[in-house]
């Protein structure tokens, strides 16, 4: 997992909302149909390939629905669509958005 | 920092305007519309090889300028980062960096950037940047954007970005002249914003250490430094090779970034997001594009039961497909085969140069040519589902499946396409990333049942097994192959290929309908590269192996067989006899004797041997082989009855039959999980750029057909089956 970062400390970049204080959750808890807003990425081999395919702080995400095993899940993120495993996607934090 | 193409290139003197024969590199994402770039670019005029000692496929063909000069074209592998750790995307930026062998760093860059996924494109597009070559982008997928209400203002686009920008439709071929045109356009750029104060101040750092480098080009200097300061692994070989020097400036870097508690791994996507995100509000009056229309196609093709229904009615077609419809052609093609053997065969005189020709040359180019139906029709099929986008979709529903094996969706289709060739199947791996998956697949493709092993599965049937059982014994043979696929996949998996389950992570593009020229192109190129390439291979065994049946010959045999004839025996009958001698005292017929202390445990004498060692060339060899063994004709087939006769009425000396269903059993394990196919052999050499897997493959797929066999005849033995 990331690091817990201290959320006084300076902000990384500024393109990132400083994220709420909510309970943290990730994109594999979304309900299908529901947005999030990027939190962070847990360390891990597939930490730089999401960042690159714009997972990154602040992006927004949906998931658009479950595959016919439950597993993997199609996502929205920066306009286009992909797939990823359950597995995959509980490294990325998510705040949640109404 | 804004300089043209024509000033640019700074060192060698050589400039994209300057050039005889410019070298245009096209870089972009999957599914970017970049190879349909390609494709209207070059015609089906291109060279299609490997990177020197690497699987990634290095495609380059020819294009006329608007001035008329020639240019080639380099089609880089579709990448979604050129500063990521996968081998393809290594490759891309070595290539332009001109640090791959035997290929010129290319004169300017061609990015392509799709509208529909803008922001994502333009993250790979300014990387592009980095690497110090003049760039024009060719922005594609302009339709899809505007029918999600989010058209995008090329004009825009290029005064945000200030490079050149022309919308091309990849399908239409419309804007390439302009595109063409605009080329000695092409700027060179460097990184468009700035990394945080420290982060900057690092790169700088580790890019003062890079200038002694002289291979690497003095513009790509901050981007490479930023990449090893920021991405590499300690095992980098760039790193490595970069020095002690950048070493431990890239580890001085790396702990100022942690002092000032700066994300290393996030901070480049941070900020070249950011860049991209403005750059897209610029050039875009609509905030975020409507909804895919693809979204409802998704909602029946990816549904819970509709799904799964289509997604088995579209592969049991291509099953069908591979096996009923290229039977025809592939029968023409071995009709065509024989035509020329008899037709060249009658211009030359007997002799050592027509039996060369006749059964060596022909025969084995026959060998190549004959796959090529079902090649061609698997390819067809491919490219028109990836060209629709449908591929990604079935990996999307396959997935939780193939995990059990620890294998991805994507492995399905390879191993589908199995069943009917292992080579097609072997081709089509290629469509996954994971290197790791990609070679598990390929090790065990060869085990589901091709067509190839039929005939023998037919005459073992047909000669031994009560009408009654075949059928239940033709689908215990198949359950047998998926199953050892599948425990092969599983065994090397949790050995060889250890390590964490493989990323599955993969874009679900938006569906469109084909091109039939881009499904064409992609035929043509496959079918090209499996003639020239495994062909060669393949020739060169088949001559191999005839040599190996045809020699010694004996003159004994040959007067004997002449006086026979001129004693007034049948002609065709003495003939048949003496080949069968002529292979028995052949280099394979000794073969055959050599091994049959090691097969005899399997329930095989020599002259299933003998029948080995030949079908290593390719499985249904045995029935031929077995017919001049066995002196009943060298065209002896599957459905011979004489053939079947001789193999129910031989006996062994102390009288028993020499073979029983249970040898017959035997046989088909055996051939169910050998590797007896120089044709797969020369592919996976091909795909893997090496002999090692070949090898390997050979070693362990004979080892399990050894052990299958072995279990099968002994044990069945100590049940008393079979007596």
């Amino acid at each position: 997992m990331l690091p817990p970062r201290d959320p006084a400390a300076a902000p990384v970049a500024p393109a990132a909302p400083t994220p709420i204080a909510l309970p943290e959750s990730c994109l594999a808890d979304l309900r299908v149909g529901q947005s999030a807003t990027v939190a962070g990425i847990a360390a891990g081999p597939l930490r730089l390939r999401l960042h690159e395919l714009g997972f990154v702080p602040g992006a927004r995400v949906r998931l658009v629905r479950r595959a016919p095993l439950r597993d993997p899940l199609q996502v929205e993120v920066c306009g286009y669509h992909l797939s990823l495993r359950v597995s995959e996607a509980r490294g990325v934090r998510v705040d949640a958005v109404v | 920092m804004a300089d043209t193409a024509s000033s640019a290139a700074a060192g060698t003197g050589r400039t994209f305007a300057n050039a005889e024969r410019p070298v245009i590199a096209l870089a972009g994402n999957p599914n970017s519309g970049k190879t349909s770039l390609f494709n209207l670019l070059t015609g089906l005029n291109r060279k299609v090889a490997n990177f020197p000692g690497i699987t990634v496929e290095r495609v380059v063909g020819s294009t006329r300028l608007p001035d008329g000069r020639t240019a080639d074209v380099l089609d880089l592998p579709g990448s979604y980062s050129l500063f990521a750790r996968s081998e393809d995307e290594r490759v891309a930026r070595n290539a332009l960096l001109g640090r791959a062998a035997g290929t010129p760093r290319p004169d300017v860059v061609v990015a392509v950037a799709d509208a529909a996924s803008l922001e994502r494109s333009l993250f790979f597009v300014t990387q592009l940047f980095e690497v110090g070559l003049p760039v024009v982008i060719a922005l594609t997928m302009g339709d899809i954007a505007e029918r999600r209400g989010a058209r995008v203002d090329a004009g825009a686009l290029e005064e945000a970005l200030r490079v050149p920008v022309v919308a091309v439709h990849a399908r239409t071929g419309a804007g390439l002249s302009t595109l063409a045109a605009r080329l000695g356009e092409a700027t060179v750029r460097t990184r468009p914003f700035r990394l945080p104060e420290v982060a900057q101040a690092a790169v700088d750092s580790v890019a003062l250490t890079l200038a002694a480098r002289r291979e690497l080009p003095p513009l790509a200097r901050s981007g490479e430094a930023m990449r090893l300061l920021l991405h590499a692994r300690k095992d980098d070989p760039d790193l490595k090779a970069a020095g002690a020097e950048t070493q431990a400036r890239v580890e001085e870097g790396r702990r100022q970034l942690e002092a000032a508690r700066l994300d290393r791994e996030a901070l480049e996507a941070e900020a070249r997001y950011a860049y991209a995100r403005d750059a897209v509000a610029a050039a875009r009056p609509v905030a975020s594009p409507g909804p895919h229309l693809s979204e409802r196609v998704d909602k029946v093709l990816t549904h819970p039961v509709i799904g799964p229904i289509v997604f088995l009615a579209i592969m049991g077609l291509i099953f069908e497909t591979l096996f009923a419809w290229s039977a025809p052609l592939t029968e023409y093609i071995e009709e065509g085969q024989a035509w020329l053997q008899g037709v060249v065969g009658g211009w030359l005189s007997d002799g050592m140069l027509r039996d060369l020709i006749v059964d060596g040359v022909i025969a084995g180019v026959g060998a190549v040519v004959v796959f090529l139906p079902q090649i061609c029709l698997l390819f067809l099929f491919l490219a028109i589902l990836e060209d629709v986008g449908y591929l990604a979709r079935a990996a999307f529903l396959i997935d939780r499946v193939m995990r059990g094996v620890g294998l991805s969706g994507k492995s399905f289709v390879p191993l589908l396409s199995s069943f009917a060739c292992a080579i097609p199947g072997i081709m089509a791996a290629r469509t996954i990333e994971s290197r790791r998956d990609r070679l598990v697949t390929i090790l065990v493709a060869p085990f589901m049942s091709c067509s190839a092993r039929l005939p023998v599965y037919a005459l073992m049937i047909g000669a031994f097994f009560p009408a009654a059982y075949g059928g239940w014994a033709l689908l215990g043979m198949y359950v047998l192959s998926v199953t050892a696929a599948l425990v092969a996949a599983w065994i090397l998996r949790a050995t060889l290929f250890r390590g964490e389950a493989s990323t599955y992570v993969m874009e679900l593009p938006a569906y469109r309908l084909p091109a039939p020229s881009q499904v064409l192109a992609a035929v043509v190129s496959r079918g090209k590269v499996f003639v020239t390439q495994a062909g060669t291979i393949i020739l060169a065994f088949s001559i191999v192996l005839w040599a190996l049946a045809y020699f010694p010959r004996s003159e004994t045999i040959r007067q004997e067989a002449d006086a026979r004839i001129e004693a007034g025996e049948d002609a065709d009958a003495v003939e048949a006899w003496a080949s069968g001698a002529q292979m028995e005292q052949s280099v394979m017929g000794r073969m055959g004797k050599a091994i049959e202390p090691a097969i005899e445990p399997l329930g095989f004498d020599w002259r299933l041997g003998v029948g080995l060692v030949a079908s290593f060339a390719a499985r249904e060899v045995l029935v031929s082989t077995l017919g001049i063994v066995y002196s009943v004709g060298a065209d002896a087939d599957e459905e011979s009855v004489p053939l079947r006769e001789r193999l129910q009425a031989d006996r062994r000396p102390d009288g028993t039959p020499t073979y029983t269903w249970l040898t017959a059993l035997s046989v088909m394990v055996f051939f169910v999980l050998a590797c007896q196919c120089m044709s797969t052999l020369a592919v996976v050499k091909r795909e893997t750029a090496s002999w090692k897997w070949p090898l390997f493959m050979f070693a362990y797929m004979t080892v399990a057909a050894y052990l299958g066999s072995l279990i099968v005849y002994q044990g069945g033995r100590a049940l008393g089956w079979g007596g």
